[in-house]
């Protein structure tokens, strides 16, 4: 029984000393907390995706049939999603021509590229165009079923999905912006 | 049993965690922030915050700024900080001292801050490789930017993050990283050249030395003889470090290690060393001529072969003389013995080097001298003043 008390006594000196070594680095400790909101992806002239960042000027896509116009961000620090993300889609679109004028949808696409360049999709959703003049739509969401990995560019893709179609699609009018806004789902 | 085993490891935990708060060193005073607003994820955010460090106990001057960030999630487990969510650097505004409100001898100083492991940070105090970065964990320093005492010190971050965060709570906190000091001071003696001379007992030597250390604490000389012998320090001048000592009378004949140390506050020594050169002893003579039992006439041929191995011969100091042998008794320099008879003492004569034959030469002239038995002598010193006779 002595026995064990000595070596007891010698290993809890020990972890004092270890415990002892590595508080003595550190000194001076100062702290805050901060929020983070969700980012808004913003499409722009040159088919670019900018981050948190409203374009200045306005650019139009036409879309043809099953088409796609994709939206990139700059390549960025290759991260992960901590969180399955909500992409709560913007956009500004109308119909140009449609057999028997006939509604169209488009497909909406929330996307990332990998570092090899390979493109995942996140979520989509469908956006049913009726009209030939322009109209701004939201409210439009989808949630991915996963978290996302790997991520050194985002992307917004519209598609068209329709065998003999054409739309427009515009990236701003006034304070109306065709942008991803990001939540968690 | 079990209640004395709770009760020693009650103690050892209390022990424990005493000796933690007595071992914390180097205080921030006046700690302001740190200020950040809310942002965005994607977006760039600034945070500043701001501190005194005052010339107290436990505070060291051209202390080893580093700053520790750590920022985690209020959600750890499910929404943790990952590696390339953030991108930190900044920059400091560093203020000597103010008058009034006003900073004097204002300074900026920019930082990177990294998380990557290994990660290794090279200061002039030392260097220390830190092999684990968690998640969420920056290292900031700036080699130049050391905490001198009664500064102020105002930090500035730029926190540029991905978008890819979950929006919530997030924590952020600055600790400031005490860098051990591992490099010894560097100490150069610079007057090497004086001692490729012999000294000997009372001469008095003095070392020049130049000492580099941000802590400098202690310095001082030894000369390693049989017993260790000090060597003080006498005062600075210029950046360079004098020692002097006078050699004790019964310092030993020999060659001896002479090292001068420089100690910093974290205890580490430096030094640098030559060799003093210790010459007791006399030159060696031996006597060519005149040759013992012989008889001259009116002139004795003088020739000494004197030598010296250490220091070398005083040139100038090989001296014979001739006394007259009056019943068994050497003539004195005084040219009387035995109360009032008149003898023969011709004096310390000086033998001259001849180049050629490499002895110390001269012709005594004995014209005037009697006839009868005389005693010769030789007497040489090197040029410490290490004085032989024959």
């Amino acid at each position: 029984m002595n026995k064990k008390i000595a070596i007891s006594i010698i290993i809890s000196v020990l972890l004092i000393g270890i415990m002892s070594a590595g508080l003595i680095s550190y000194f001076g400790k100062i702290s805050t907390t901060f929020s983070i909101e969700t980012p808004i992806f913003y499409t722009a002239p040159g088919h670019n995706l900018l981050v948190n960042e409203k374009p200045d000027n306005s650019a139009t896509y036409t879309i043809n049939d099953g088409e796609s116009e994709i939206f990139e961000t700059e390549e960025l620090e290759e991260t992960d999603f901590s969180y399955i993300p909500k992409a709560n889609f913007y956009a500004r679109a109308k119909l140009v021509y449609s057999v028997n004028d006939t509604s169209q949808n488009l497909i909406l696409i929330f996307g990332y590229e990998d570092a090899d360049e390979n493109k995942h999709e996140i979520c989509s959703s469908n956006l049913l165009i009726e009209t030939f003049d322009f109209e701004d739509y939201d409210s439009i969401s989808c949630t991915g079923t996963s978290k996302p990995s790997n991520i050194k560019k985002f992307y917004y893709e519209i598609k068209g999905d329709c065998n003999d179609c054409e739309y427009k699609v515009s990236t701003k009018a006034g304070d109306f912006y065709t942008k991803i806004e990001l939540s968690s789902a | 049993m079990k209640n004395k085993l709770t009760i020693i490891f009650a103690v050892i935990f209390l022990i424990g965690i005493m000796t933690t708060g007595v071992l914390a060193d180097r205080i921030l005073s006046n700690t302001d922030g740190i200020y950040i607003q809310d942002f965005v994820a994607g977006n760039t955010a600034t945070a500043n915050f701001s501190f005194d460090y005052f010339d107290i106990p436990d505070n060291e001057d051209n202390s080893p700024l580093i700053i520790k960030l750590d920022i985690t999630s209020d959600d750890q487990i499910n929404y943790p900080v990952w590696k390339n969510d953030f991108e930190i650097n900044g920059y400091i505004d560093k203020c000597l001292y103010t008058i009034l409100g006003f900073c004097v001898s204002p300074s900026t100083v920019y930082f990177n801050c990294s998380e990557i492991a290994p990660l290794t940070i090279i200061h002039s105090i030392g260097l220390e490789t830190i092999n684990n970065i968690p998640d969420g964990t920056f290292y900031c320093y700036n080699e130049e930017g050391d905490l001198d005492l009664n500064e102020h010190d105002d930090v500035f971050l730029t926190i540029k993050s991905h978008p890819a965060l979950w929006p919530g709570e997030y924590n952020l906190t600055a600790r400031f990283y005490y860098l051990n000091d591992t490099y010894p001071p560097v100490v150069i003696i610079t007057n090497k050249y004086a001692f490729d001379k012999y000294y000997r007992e009372l001469d008095n030597i003095e070392v020049h030395a130049e000492i580099n250390e941000v802590n400098l604490e202690d310095y001082w000389g030894t000369i390693f003889a049989d017993e260790n012998i000090t060597v003080p320090y006498s005062h600075e001048f210029a950046g360079t470090y004098y020692f002097t000592k006078i050699l004790p009378i019964d310092i030993p004949e020999g060659d001896f290690e002479l090292s001068i140390f420089a100690k910093d506050s974290s205890g580490l020594v430096g030094n640098d060393s030559t060799t003093l050169k210790i010459d007791r002893t006399a030159p060696e003579i031996i006597l060519i001529n005149p040759v013992n039992a012989s008889i001259y006439d009116e002139t004795i041929p003088v020739k000494l072969n004197v030598t010296d191995a250490k220091s070398g011969v005083d040139n100038s100091s090989v001296f014979y003389r001739i006394s007259e042998i009056v019943n068994q008794t050497f003539c004195p320099s005084t040219g009387v013995i035995f109360g009032n008879y008149n003898c023969y003492n011709s004096g310390w004569i000086p033998a001259q080097l001849n180049i050629t034959s490499g002895y110390y030469e001269d012709e005594f002239n004995a014209t005037n001298v009697t006839s009868g038995s005389y005693y010769f002598e030789a007497e040489a010193e090197d040029i410490l003043g290490n004085k032989g006779v024959l």
